[in-house]
């Protein structure tokens, strides 16, 4: 028993390498020589997870990795609980269809982080994501509870569908941004395209906000700045193609 | 082994119910693909020794093949990832085919996932015409069962206008005709009338029919008029397999009323009714549900003619996917799941939404219940037989777990006490249904009822003559485990299933008939078809082309 | 046949395939093919069609070309089995069971149109057969499309001139570049950045969501509430790849208007598809792996990445050390062929030998449709027989049988 597993990328893939083996609630009862053991997909060919991570530490629900991993897809699928770190970026299908624990990227996430499977009714279900760097497409498409949080700017379609849950953007974000939601709440700090299928409720000083800013800042030493915590929220409700009931609020200086 | 030329099935329980064999210890002897009546001495032996040997099973209803099934198939590629089937590495040494499950698995997995509960034989329930040379396709790569399929014609264009103008003959060569160039088995009625309404559109608000003697465009075509002019065609046509029924207002609170008026309407001819348990509820729209299991089965019990299939819920992953469109669309609404609707020219219908039942839902806990009500009140199994409208009340993966249900009261009050009871007020359930089936009861629902209703000859028994389909179970108080694994399953004389294994995946048959009728009516058919129809007459069906 | 005429011939020169096509030869070449449309007329051209086999450019017989191929193939540690174009359904099962058996990447050209295929496994679909639309549709609605660029007899046969029955009403949707046809009754014009905003309002509207819109979405209001007066409404938008870049949402937002305009009256969304029976391609991958495009067996059974896991992604990353294309090479996407190039290639096909790829082994066969029989897919999902009007070389699917005899194994089973 450690406290950390530690997965250091040693050899590079080559190609994508589909790595959804890397759930840290599977690591509770695994040595260090089972995970080393874990399948991954490396361009399409099925390899170890010892291949291309050296493997420290055992038994434990706490996982780091380190090294270039932009290659490397579906890291955290489908976790339940635990507390995953990664020390760098990342690839698409980021915590896809994640229940529970956290993510912490250090740095960037691709395409689909928190999003759903192919076909999928729900993506994330409960659980805390946290990019400090900047991810890609779709991020939390279809999220039905949860919470995922980007540093960093976001590329298009962010929140798209979602069921529930809350999205967290302080960057820039792409075209789309909740397009389709239900309910569920897209707090945008940077600058939102919302859909035109949105519509301007009020401006208010919205208290969870407040409250789910200091929180992160607390906990995840989030830089949320006081001008965050005190300015004032332009809520929109939408997606008024669909429910109607979720919400984009953009923050506003004064 | 390979296909056996001979062999004999020594010292197993046999449960032969088409042959009064009820649990004898006896050989079945086999020669080439049929049964034999006997064997020299020196024939090759399987050991049935204390296991329980059955005719193989008999699907009378299941949605397994064709347009609207790969429709759902393409709806469902999360279901696909999360059940990936390895192909199965045979007898021989080579791999068969892999493929993907779910509630609508692919054609291969179909075929060896039937095989492996003991089943050689399944109709596919409801083609289009249009869809009939797909429906074959898809059968070609659907391993191991003899199958064949119903096609639908409840809500037909050219059948809709003979019955306005009052032209019943050539209503029933038509459907003679379709039947042959469909490569058809059996005539299926779907909501008569009423997916003819909902495609006909309109803000009139009309977008299905509520009882028997609603008009469908022309006031001389009604529900009531539809079963009757095809009821009257299928015995007319000597066809093996009577109309194929799925009544109006199905899954409708009150929907019992419209399940005995269709019932009556048929009176007196043989008529099949399909999942019934979904059309057997009382209660009234906005007003609430209970179970008419009672009043349905006592007039089939009363009626030799008519016959049924139950149509049981079971809990879990289902998806519902059928040609009564207009219920889709209640159902997708209410469920906000995603929804295929598929309007078919001229024909039909198409209507897909993924769907859940849970044991805590009222609904569903009443649908369960009705479903059981209607089993353990049935008096002649015979004509009252086992499905689950596969994939729409439960997967055929579920057949032992249903089984179990009928044939263990202990198990089925366990589970009955953790239903939601909401609705359970005036079930018979409630009250305690003590009747357990026997395994000749089980043998008669899962084969030899189901061959009988279809007029399979050949299937279901294990008389001289009758195909060598046989399922061989290792005998277990837990009925589902044991319907589960067969330890033996042989098709048509070849050992499928060995020690559990699937070991072979023989190409199934075709079940099809061509009915005579009077070729006249071809020239009129050409003439509204060449009008009507998107692609050329000599295209339609599916019969090979020069 | 050398001379002589066939009627009621499918045409697979678009999704439209129409099946009334009279194809005429004289003297082993067609001189005539009725009714067919220019497109029509490319596609059967004068059939006459090369009939080689060749293994590293070298002629060489059909024995030695496929013991070549499986060699190839079976050795590949990355095999890529791609369905092209032209080719029936059942050589298409033989192409899915050989990549099955190699546990290769599979992938169509189905994976044309995959924006619409996966909108469609998030939302479903509100659509019909064509003769459906014909039959009731009094309100055509076509979305950024003018038919008779790509699918020239789509109108005529299956949309807007209906025999014994009125003429519906025909919207032409200009967006952007992309313009309806210009005989419309009337018209209505979105930006092509405003396209998925503008289905979002009309489906709000048709929700009947009151939402203050912007002014400039006056006309799709209009147009939306048109639809809710209307019996039966076609909307008609284009599914393949065009000139204008398309935003990824639009897919979806059609199928969920189509979807809440049949709460209201009726309404059924057409996609309008290429022709070379891609949607064959699409039907029998779906009931022989689960999946419509994108499949990879690698792991023994098949998975689906319709996010990099397509042809043109895997070819792309290199990642491919051998492939099969079965099919008319022609037909190949342009970053598909792209990525072929340097990959060792087996062609099973019509014109293989005349691919500029050079492939390793190049298997010539008919053109489905004009030398082999069997079955396609319309654009709709309906079935239609092929008809074989002039003789050509050997058949693919014989071809493909071969292949997977001699790869062996999997070859068990229909």
């Amino acid at each position: 028993m450690s406290d950390t597993i530690v997965l250091s990328l040693t050899q590079a893939p080559d190609y994508p390498l589909v790595a959804d083996a890397i759930v840290p609630d599977r690591f509770a009862t695994l040595t260090a020589k089972d995970i080393a053991t874990l399948p991954v997909k490396h361009g399409g060919r099925t390899a170890r997870v010892g291949e291309f991570f050296k493997v420290t530490g055992e038994r434990s629900v706490s996982v780091r990795l380190e090294g270039g991993l932009e290659k490397v897809e579906g890291i955290g699928t489908g976790m339940a609980c635990g507390d995953l770190l990664i020390d760098g970026s990342t690839g698409r299908d980021l915590g896809v269809a994640m229940a529970g624990g956290r993510i912490d990227v250090r740095g960037s996430a691709g395409d689909n982080a928190g999003g759903a499977r192919p076909g999928a009714a729900s993506g994330m279900t409960g659980g805390e994501i946290i990019v400090r760097g900047t991810v890609g497409d779709g991020v939390g498409a279809s999220m039905r509870r949860g919470l995922l949080v980007v540093l960093g700017e976001a590329g298009r379609g962010s929140g798209r569908g979602m069921i529930a849950g809350t999205v967290v953007l302080f960057g820039a974000v792409g075209g789309g941004a909740g397009r389709f939601l239900k309910r569920g709440s897209i707090v945008a700090l940077g600058k939102v395209e919302r859909p035109a299928t949105f519509g301007y409720a009020c401006t208010y000083r919205p208290p969870h906000v407040a409250l789910l800013l200091r929180y992160l800042r607390a906990r995840a030493g989030v830089p949320v700045t006081d001008r965050h915590l005190a300015g004032r929220y332009e809520r929109y409700s939408g997606d008024f193609a669909e429910l109607g009931k979720g919400e984009i609020l953009q923050w506003v200086e004064e | 082994m390979s296909k056996p030329t001979r062999l004999r099935i020594a010292g197993g329980t046999v449960y032969d119910p088409a042959n009064q064999v009820d649990g004898v210890v006896r050989d079945v002897c086999i020669e080439g693909d049929r049964i034999v009546p006997e064997l020299p001495r020196d024939t090759p032996r399987l050991d049935a020794g204390g296991m329980v040997v059955m005719p193989g099973g008999v699907d009378i209803h299941s949605h397994v093949a064709g347009p609207s099934v790969n429709h759902a198939r393409r709806l469902l590629p999360e279901e696909h990832a999360a059940d990936p089937v390895r192909a199965p590495r045979l007898e021989d040494g080579t791999l068969a085919r892999s493929g993907t499950g779910g509630t609508v698995p692919t054609t291969f997995a179909t075929g060896y996932r039937y095989a492996g509960l003991g089943y050689t034989t399944a109709m596919e329930a409801a083609v289009a015409p249009l869809g009939a040379r797909h429906a074959h396709a898809e059968l070609d790569d659907t391993p191991i069962l003899d199958a064949g399929f119903f096609v639908l014609l409840g809500n037909d264009d050219y059948l809709l206008r003979q019955i306005a103008a009052g032209e019943a003959a050539r209503a029933r060569d038509y459907a003679a005709w379709l039947l042959g160039v469909t490569r058809g088995y059996a005539i299926k009625i779907v909501n008569p009338g009423g997916v003819a309404l909902w495609k006909g559109g309109g803000a009139d608000g009309r977008r299905n029919v509520t009882g028997l003697d609603d008009a469908v465009g022309s006031s001389a075509v009604t529900p009531r008029k539809i079963l009757e002019t095809l009821g009257a065609a299928a015995n007319a046509l000597a066809l093996p397999h009577p109309v194929h029924v799925h009544c109006n207002n199905l899954g409708q609170p009150g929907n019992y009323a419209t399940t005995l008026e269709s019932m009556k309407a048929l009176g007196g001819q043989r008529a099949h009714f399909t999942h019934l348990q979904f059309h057997s509820y009382g209660g009234e729209r906005g007003k609430g549900w209970q179970s008419a299991a009672r009043d349905v089965i006592e007039y089939v019990n009363a009626h030799p003619e008519t016959s049924a299939d139950v149509g049981q819920v079971m809990f879990g992953a289902a998806t519902t996917v059928t040609a009564d469109s207009p219920v889709e669309q209640l159902l997708a609404t209410s469920t906000g799941r995603k929804w295929v609707n598929v309007d078919i020219e001229l024909e039909s219908g198409c209507g897909i939404v993924p769907y859940t039942y849970k044991e805590q839902a009222a609904v569903a806990g009443l649908q369960w219940a009705v479903g059981l009500e209607l089993f353990l009140l049935a008096k002649d199994p015979w004509r009252v037989v086992l499905s689950t409208d596969h994939p729409n009340g439960g997967t055929f993966l579920s057949y032992p777990e249903l089984i179990r249900l009928l044939m263990d009261r202990s198990y089925r009050d366990d589970r009955l006490k953790r239903v939601n009871q909401k609705l359970l007020g005036g079930s018979a359930l409630l009250d305690g249904l003590g009747r357990e089936y026997t395994l000749g009861e089980i043998a008669i629902v899962t084969r030899a009822g189901p061959a009988r209703l279809l007029g399979l000859a050949n299937k279901g028994h294990l008389g001289p003559g009758a195909d060598a389909d046989v399922t061989i179970y290792a005998s277990d108080d837990d009925r589902a485990k044991m319907f589960a694994t067969p330890r033996y399953v042989l098709k048509a004389g070849t050992l499928v299933v060995e020690e559990g294994q699937l070991r072979r995946a023989p190409a199934g048959r075709r079940l099809a008939v061509r009915p005579a009728y009077d070729t006249a009516v071809t020239k009129d058919i050409r003439r509204f078809f060449d009008q009507h129809a998107s692609i050329s007459f000599e295209n339609y069906g599916a019969e090979p082309v020069a | 046949m050398t001379a002589g005429t066939t009627e009621h011939v499918t045409c697979l020169g678009c999704g439209c395939a129409c099946d009334d096509i009279g194809v005429v030869v004289k003297g082993d070449r067609i001189v005539e093919a009725h009714n067919a449309c220019t497109l029509g007329n490319a596609w059967f051209g004068d059939g006459v069609v090369p009939a080689e086999i060749r293994v590293d450019g070298r002629a060489a017989s059909l024995e030695q070309a496929i013991a070549k191929a499986a060699t190839v193939l079976a050795g590949a540690k990355r095999p890529l089995v791609y369905v092209a174009g032209d080719v029936s359904c059942e050589a298409q099962r033989e192409a899915v069971a050989i990549a099955d058996r190699l546990h290769a990447a599979l992938d169509s050209l189905a994976a044309t149109a995959g924006s619409s295929v996966l909108a469609a496994q998030r939302r479903g679909r509100a659509t019909a057969t064509l003769g459906e639309i014909r039959q009731r549709a009094d309100l055509v609605v076509f979305w950024a499309v003018d038919p008779n660029d790509r699918y020239p007899r789509f109108a005529a046969r299956y949309a807007v001139e209906p025999p014994g029955r009125q003429r519906p009403t025909v919207v032409a949707a200009d967006v952007g570049a992309s313009r309806g046809p210009k005989d419309a009754d009337f018209r209505v014009t979105v930006t092509a950045t405003d396209e998925v905003d503008a289905l979002g309002v009309m489906r709000a509207t048709v929700g009947g969501r009151d939402l203050d819109a912007a002014e400039r979405f006056g006309p799709a209001i209009k147009l939306a509430r048109r639809m809710m007066q209307a019996k039966y409404v076609a909307i008609v938008v284009d599914a393949e790849p065009s000139a204008a870049t398309v935003d990824p949402d639009r897919a979806e937002a059609l199928v969920t208007l189509a979807q809440a305009l049949n709460g209201t009256t009726r309404c059924a969304l057409t996609m309008l598809r290429a022709g070379s029976n891609r949607s064959g391609a699409d039907a029998v991958l779906t009931w022989q792996t689960g999946f419509p495009y994108a499949v990879d067996f690698a792991g023994g059974t098949p998975s689906y990445r319709p996010a990099g896991g397509e042809a043109q992604a895997l070819l792309a990353g290199r990642e491919v050390d051998a492939a099969l294309v079965v099919g008319a090479p022609a037909t190949l996407p342009g970053p598909v062929a792209a990525g072929l190039a340097g990959v060792p290639l087996v062609v099973v096909g019509p014109r293989a030998s005349a691919a500029a790829l050079r492939p390793m082994v190049a298997i010539d066969t008919g053109v489905a449709g004009i030398h082999e029989g069997g079955t396609a897919f319309r654009m709709d999902d309906v079935p239609l027989p092929l008809r074989a009007s002039l003789d050509g070389p050997r058949a693919a699917l014989d071809v493909l049988r071969g292949l997977r005899d001699r790869l062996g194994g999997g070859g068990t089973g229909p």
